[in-house]
């Protein structure tokens, strides 16, 4: 089952999952898409690559620890939180700022918040996936 | 007053750190705390008194009318005088009784704590404030009863005194709350300003039924003392400053202080008078057959707390009077023949009052305040607890109840705790030095100076009630009665025939005392003291809480999912039905007939999705059943694109990947694929067809429903102007829902934690 062929396009296709996944992240406040979504997809394809090519492989390739990831989302999320309240708004309140950035839109804290949720995805999926494939 | 309760949660925040850098003096230091609150409540004093009350109050939760309001009148003063003053004696002599102990430290964050709780008691100006107090003085008095916490009777004595208080405190929340909505208020002032408020309110005697029931068991009133002389089980200091003079007289407070709103209630009087009355004689009978001298104070104490209740209960000026003069004078000598049995028991090694006598050549000091204090319990002259006899007797007498039974009552009570002040200041200080456990010598200093100065104030406070303990005890009664009364107290009022009671009360109480050794073999005889009472019914109700927590855990949690999925989808569909055949709302499918034009595709979707059920269905390996159950998934999430829903649909499209990918990873880890009898399959259809036939008429009985909905058109038209995003569902997640969004991940990690755990677990293995 694992051929070059397989091997080969799956090394190719792993970078464009993520880039498709972020790309669904960042659309995600105006068109379907969003953390949750983009977090499984990057997941599903980083997934695939471990199962090609191997779960050490791919962990020393793209340096992901999930657990780390996990923990990473989690404050991103946290923070984004915080921040309003640093500016005298209200907990959650979102706080977007003035200009925006080409290719991605307009920044702000519910984004930063989907950013989060985002990369908790992947780290909780990975995490329970690389585990129970490591046998 | 704020940072009074502020200061004395700094206290047991510090008293920790504190005990690390001077473990031998951390109480003395901490003492600072009681004695600077009890100055500082002299010097509020003449401005209360004036006044009549301060408030102060900042705003907290504003949407349930929490405010921290706090009121300081002439009842909520004279109690913090009480508990500070108290607590500055109590804070040293624990500080030497535990002399060694290395969790010392600990014992102060919990006795700080304590104290703040009652303080934030006696003043908070809002009943919701109050009940967090309250339930705080539950929670410290039950680290502090359960402070020996390596013996299982304090543990258990500790758990016994919370669920009974706790339950208490419950059914008191219920009645504040009753009472906040009918009246429209929390606060305590704007209540007792217009305390006829509730008047004709047929909800009136059950909110002071349910208020009444946090008192009686804060107070421990019959049937619910007996978690007062288990808690003894706590060291010394603190049976002295929980269980004479503060915390059981939170349940005295609370009366006193709603008196004004319920003394026209039958049901808060009569049931005062009547717990109080049961209680005062009970108690003081069952202290009667004991011999520990832990265990006699504490049903004194009972036998006390029921006098005041009764006092309050029948509500007369000189009865609620009485009641406040009696609580000074009980917490004054209770308070001193406490730490007198503490230091009995710590230089002794011995409580036991049948064998203890000739104490006082070794113990002078000791021996001082135990009389005093004794004298004043006695009640003779010109003890302070002489003028609470007269007055206490004089209430009795004059009430308007059926007096001569009230009266007689509190004659043979009073003839009981002179009985037992006997033994407590003469029998074990006097006559043959008996053998002890540990060799005798006075106790140490810090343990000296509150037993005597309380005691001596006993006696002061006799011969100078007018000018000690008038003004404060006039103003705090006053403040019960809500009318101007004069309180004059003074020793001689003439020989009338109440100074005869109060001699005759000796008399007896001396003839007591000496038939003691009878009436004790008489008791023991006749097992008088084991009988079964309440306490057999919270023994006997606590293992069968277990049981059915147990039996119930049992068919819930059986473990075996399959059961699990029966339960969820059972509940769901009774709780649908339930709704549905409530609301009136007849299930009419008017616009079924738009059901009928399927398109082509339509009926492909369904068509898998039912190959997929039938596959699953008969499906000979799991591997089978997985592909099978991810067919009709995909079906799913196919027409969920078709039908507008694209962010549905992606989901559902790669939650069913990972679905599939984590049941094919686990597949190793499940024990042998077992096909299910088809006797049991059937048995397992139906809960599924009902769900999926329930799910199907809802859904098509929500089609027929108007379509407005606000919730709709709030997000509809406010995620673009407020959140600045055109995708509703995204908008929804991530900003007005994002607080739920936020718990949702933090669920996840520490799921993810847990399941990473577990499979090392079972690697490892």
């Amino acid at each position: 089952m694992r051929t070059v062929i397989l091997k080969t396009s799956v090394k190719l296709l792993t970078p464009l999952f993520i880039l498709f996944s972020l790309f669904l992240l960042f659309r995600g406040h105006n068109a379907a898409g969003g953390g949750f979504i983009g977090g499984l997809l990057a997941a599903i394809g980083l997934f695939m690559r471990a199962m090609v090519l191997g779960v050490n492989n791919t962990i020393a390739k793209y340096r992901i620890r999930p657990m780390g990831i996990i923990a990473i989302g989690l404050t991103i999320a946290l923070i984004s939180l915080i921040i309003p309240l640093l500016l005298g708004h209200p907990l959650m309140t979102g706080v977007w700022l003035k200009f925006s950035v080409p290719l991605i839109g307009k920044l702000g804290t519910p984004l930063m918040f989907d950013i989060g949720v985002y990369a908790l995805v992947i780290g909780v999926v990975l995490n329970i996936t690389f585990i129970l494939s490591k046998n | 007053m704020i940072y009074v309760i502020l200061t004395g949660f700094l206290a047991a925040l510090l008293s920790v750190p504190l005990h690390k850098y001077f473990p031998k003096g951390v109480g003395t230091i901490l003492s600072i705390v009681p004695i600077g609150i009890f100055v500082w409540a002299i010097s509020r004093l003449e401005n209360v008194i004036e006044i009549g009350y301060v408030t102060e109050s900042y705003e907290w939760v504003k949407s349930i009318n929490l405010d921290l309001s706090f009121r300081l009148d002439g009842l909520s003063i004279f109690f913090v005088l009480l508990i500070s003053g108290v607590g500055f004696f109590i804070f040293n002599y624990a500080n030497s009784y535990l002399q060694n102990d290395p969790n010392k430290g600990r014992f102060f964050l919990y006795l700080s704590l304590f104290m703040t709780a009652m303080l934030g008691i006696v003043m908070s100006n809002n009943l919701l404030i109050l009940f967090i107090f309250w339930e705080l003085t539950s929670l410290s008095s039950y680290l502090l009863i359960g402070y020996y916490h390596h013996q299982e009777e304090s543990r258990k004595s500790a758990l016994m005194a919370m669920l009974v208080t706790v339950m208490g405190g419950l059914f008191m929340l219920a009645g504040f709350i009753l009472l906040g909505i009918e009246v429209g208020s929390f606060n305590i002032t704007e209540i007792l300003n217009n305390p006829t408020l509730l008047d004709g309110n047929q909800l009136k005697p059950i909110i002071a039924a349910l208020i009444l029931v946090g008192a009686l068991t804060k107070s421990a009133q019959f049937p619910f003392h007996f978690w007062l002389p288990n808690a003894m089980a706590a060291p010394a200091p603190v049976s002295a400053y929980l269980h004479s003079t503060t915390m059981v007289k939170a349940g005295v407070f609370l009366v006193a202080r709603l008196s004004p709103l319920f003394n026209n209630s039958d049901v808060w009087t009569l049931t005062l008078i009547h717990i109080g009355g049961i209680t005062m004689v009970y108690g003081a009978i069952i202290a009667i057959t004991h011999t520990d001298m832990k265990k006699v104070l504490a049903y004194t104490t009972i036998s006390a707390l029921g006098i005041m209740m009764l006092l309050l209960g029948m509500g007369t000026t000189i009865s609620v009077q009485a009641a406040m003069v009696f609580l000074l004078a009980h917490a004054l000598y209770k308070g001193t023949l406490f730490m007198v049995t503490g230091n009995v028991d710590h230089e002794a090694g011995s409580r036991d009052l049948s064998k203890l006598s000739g104490l006082g050549k070794k113990m002078p000091y000791t021996f001082y305040a135990a009389a005093l204090a004794s004298l004043s319990m006695a009640g003779v002259i010109p003890f302070f607890g002489f003028i609470a006899k007269e007055i206490l007797y004089g209430a009795a007498f004059s009430s308007s109840f059926a007096s001569s039974i009230i009266g007689f009552g509190t004659f043979v009570t009073g003839v009981m705790f002179a009985g037992l002040a006997f033994e407590f200041g003469h029998k074990i200080f006097t006559g043959k030095t008996s053998e002890t456990p540990k060799q005798v010598h006075e106790a140490p200093g810090p343990m000296l100076w509150g037993p005597i100065v309380l005691a001596t104030l006993g006696l002061i406070g006799g011969i100078f009630s007018e000018q000690l303990a008038q003004p404060i005890l006039h103003h705090s009664s006053n403040q019960i009665l809500d009318v101007e009364h004069v309180l004059e107290l003074g020793l001689w009022h003439g020989f009338t025939i109440i100074f005869a009671l109060s001699l005759l009360t000796l008399v007896f109480g001396y003839l007591l005392f000496k038939a003691r050794k009878r009436l004790l073999t008489f008791s023991d005889k006749h097992k008088l003291n084991q009988k079964p009472g309440p306490e057999n019914v919270y023994n006997k109700s606590i293992p069968a809480l277990l049981r059915v927590a147990k039996g119930q855990t049992k068919f819930f949690q059986s473990g075996i999912l399959r059961n699990y999925l029966i339960i969820i989808t059972l509940t769901l569909i009774s709780i649908i039905w339930l709704q549905v055949l409530l609301s009136n709302n007849s299930i009419h499918l008017q616009n079924f007939y738009e059901l009928t034009q399927l398109k082509w595709y339509e009926l492909v979707f369904v068509i898998l999705m039912g190959i997929g059920i039938a596959n699953t269905l008969v499906a000979k390996s799991r591997l089978t059943s997985i592909v099978s159950l991810g067919l009709i998934g995909y079906g799913t999430a196919a027409t969920f694109l078709y039908f507008g829903g694209p962010d549905v649909a992606m989901t559902q499209f790669l939650i069913e990947t990972l679905t599939i990918v984590l049941f094919v990873l686990t597949l190793n880890y499940l024990p042998k694929f077992i096909e299910i009898k088809r006797s049991n399959k059937i048995k397992l259809m139906i809960p599924a067809l009902l769900f999926g036939i329930t799910m199907t008429i809802i859904l098509l009985w929500i089609h027929t429903l108007p379509s407005a909905s606000p919730v709709r058109d709030f997000y509809a038209q406010s995620s673009y102007l407020l959140a600045k995003g055109r995708n509703v569902v995204n908008v929804i997640l991530v900003d007005f829902r994002g607080l739920d969004t936020m718990g949702e991940i933090t669920v996840l990690a520490i799921a993810s934690l847990g399941i990473f755990s577990m499979l090392k677990y079972i690697r490892s293995n």
